[in-house]
């Protein structure tokens, strides 16, 4: 009887484990793409493994990701960067969270999902020693460690560096470097950004289409029509959610 | 009362005594083992880890449960289990398989101890034999059981294109079993690993209705392959 007791709260243990993962999907992957968990030695990354807090990804050169996160939002990079998730945390039922991403190099396009929606002082990225804040939706962050960049697509993005804060809305842009910021449209700073950050700009527009699959949840499957409202005995379709084994122990039953 | 009794009688007590002095400590590694396990439930369904000292509080009290009664698979298991939280620590994921393998070889046709193994794998990144032995070995054992089934369907799938054939094969089985028992769930898993063509060759498996929508997505795959 003792030894089902312990079975039974495997199991439980692993309900739970599943039930409160918190983080983001891989949904499209190209080239060499690795993560660092905690202090274990980088693996490869594969496409639906799971990215949670306290991981660090890296891209290898013509390499990308785009990973979706619990609460929709994207969070896409181009070859050669690295990027730390510090904070990303959930709750689905009030669509309220933390996310705080710490982009170390390279280039990255963030798109908010609930968390950004619902608490925009919530979303937070770092990018060098700039902090970057949403209050909009679409924007690209680039940057080689020391100078920053930040284009805005839709909504607002804020951007600080040391005491300085500015708001940057859709259709422009800002330069961090030397300490100051210089705002402009998105194509005066893209056209002062040095080759390499002019290259990260290009892979990331380069990922439309797996970001546009990410936001669907189609993850390159065909967009079917919408299906007949169920009846009442039917199985889950596919855009519900249903829990991987992700990170979770698959010792428990 | 007579020598010959004596002879018989004293070695009989001794193997008694023995045998109930074992069964005690059994019953209490059991007990430590369910203790341990109800408390890691309570940490995830909290969601609040216990930190370091929480943790290591509990590896000690399961490690002296397991000198006294040693043998104990569930110990390993649960040990291995607190080992994969201790990620702060470079060695983490090979202490959990050192734990993990002691349960495989106390408790070998346990397809959840292999299952464990496939995980811990995963994360270390290996490839090969290494991985994927313990997946057609969990595979085998556990064919019915629905952890073992997304362990393997969520990993198998995830090192598809490097699989060996008859990998791939258990793989598929895998499939075969979890769409009779929730198709649903067994292609969303296929879906999130880029991989639904392979689960959707097994759409007609599935004995309960599947939604309309999932038939429209494997047919979208067929014409497109």
């Amino acid at each position: 009887m003792k030894r089902i007791s312990i079975l039974l709260a495997l199991l439980t243990l692993f309900v739970a484990e599943v039930a409160m993962a918190a983080g983001a999907v891989v949904t499209s992957l190209a080239g060499s793409v690795q993560v660092q968990t905690g202090s274990a030695a980088p693996r490869a990354l594969r496409v639906g493994d799971e990215v949670a807090q306290g991981d660090t990804i890296f891209t290898g050169a013509n390499s990308s990701i785009v990973m979706k996160f619990d609460d929709g939002q994207i969070a896409a990079l181009t070859a050669n960067s690295r990027m730390q998730v510090n904070t990303y945390s959930y709750d689905p039922p009030t669509q309220r969270g933390n996310i705080l991403l710490s982009l170390v190099v390279g280039g990255m396009r963030a798109i908010t999902g609930f968390i950004g929606h619902n608490q925009p002082n919530n979303v937070r990225f770092h990018a060098a020693t700039a902090t970057i804040g949403i209050r909009g939706s679409d924007g690209m962050i680039i940057t080689d460690g020391t100078d920053v960049a930040v284009t805005v697509t839709e909504g607002a993005f804020t951007f600080t560096l040391g005491t300085q804060t500015i708001v940057i809305p859709a259709g422009r842009g800002a330069l961090g470097a030397n300490g100051q910021i210089t705002p402009g449209t998105a194509q005066q700073i893209f056209n002062r950004l040095p080759q390499n950050f002019q290259s990260a700009i290009g892979g990331l527009e380069g990922l439309t289409n797996s970001i546009n699959e990410a936001l669907e949840g189609r993850q390159g499957q065909p967009n079917p029509p919408p299906p007949p409202p169920p009846p009442p005995s039917q199985t889950p379709g596919p855009n519900t959610p249903t829990g991987g084994t992700g990170g979770g122990s698959a010792s428990s039953r | 009362m007579r020598p010959g009794r004596l002879a018989i009688v004293i070695p009989a007590a001794v193997l008694l005594a023995t045998f109930a002095s074992a069964a005690v400590r059994l019953g209490s590694s059991g007990e430590v083992a369910y203790r341990a396990a109800q408390e890691m439930a309570t940490w995830t369904a909290s969601g609040h880890e216990p930190g370091a000292a929480g943790v290591q509080w509990l590896i000690e009290d399961l490690e002296r449960a397991r000198t006294s009664a040693p043998g104990d698979p569930n110990i390993e298991e649960i040990l291995g289990s607190l080992d994969m939280k201790r990620n702060d620590r470079p060695e983490f994921l090979d202490e959990a398989l050192v734990h993990y393998r002691q349960a495989v070889a106390l408790r070998p046709t346990s397809p959840y101890s292999w299952a464990d193994i496939v995980m811990a794998e995963y994360r270390k990144g290996a490839t090969g034999r290494e991985i994927e032995m313990p997946m057609r070995n969990a595979a085998l054992l556990g064919p019915a059981e629905p952890e073992v089934q997304r362990a393997v369907i969520d990993y198998g799938l995830a090192l598809w294109d490097e699989e060996r054939p008859d990998t791939r094969q258990a793989v598929e089985r895998t499939i075969t079993a979890a769409m009779k028992r929730d198709a649903a769930e067994t292609l969303q898993i296929a879906r999130r690993r880029g991989r639904l063509a392979v689960a959707c060759r097994h759409l007609a498996d599935a004995p309960r209705r599947v939604d309309p929508e999932w038939r429209l997505l494997c047919r979208g795959r067929e014409e497109q392959s």
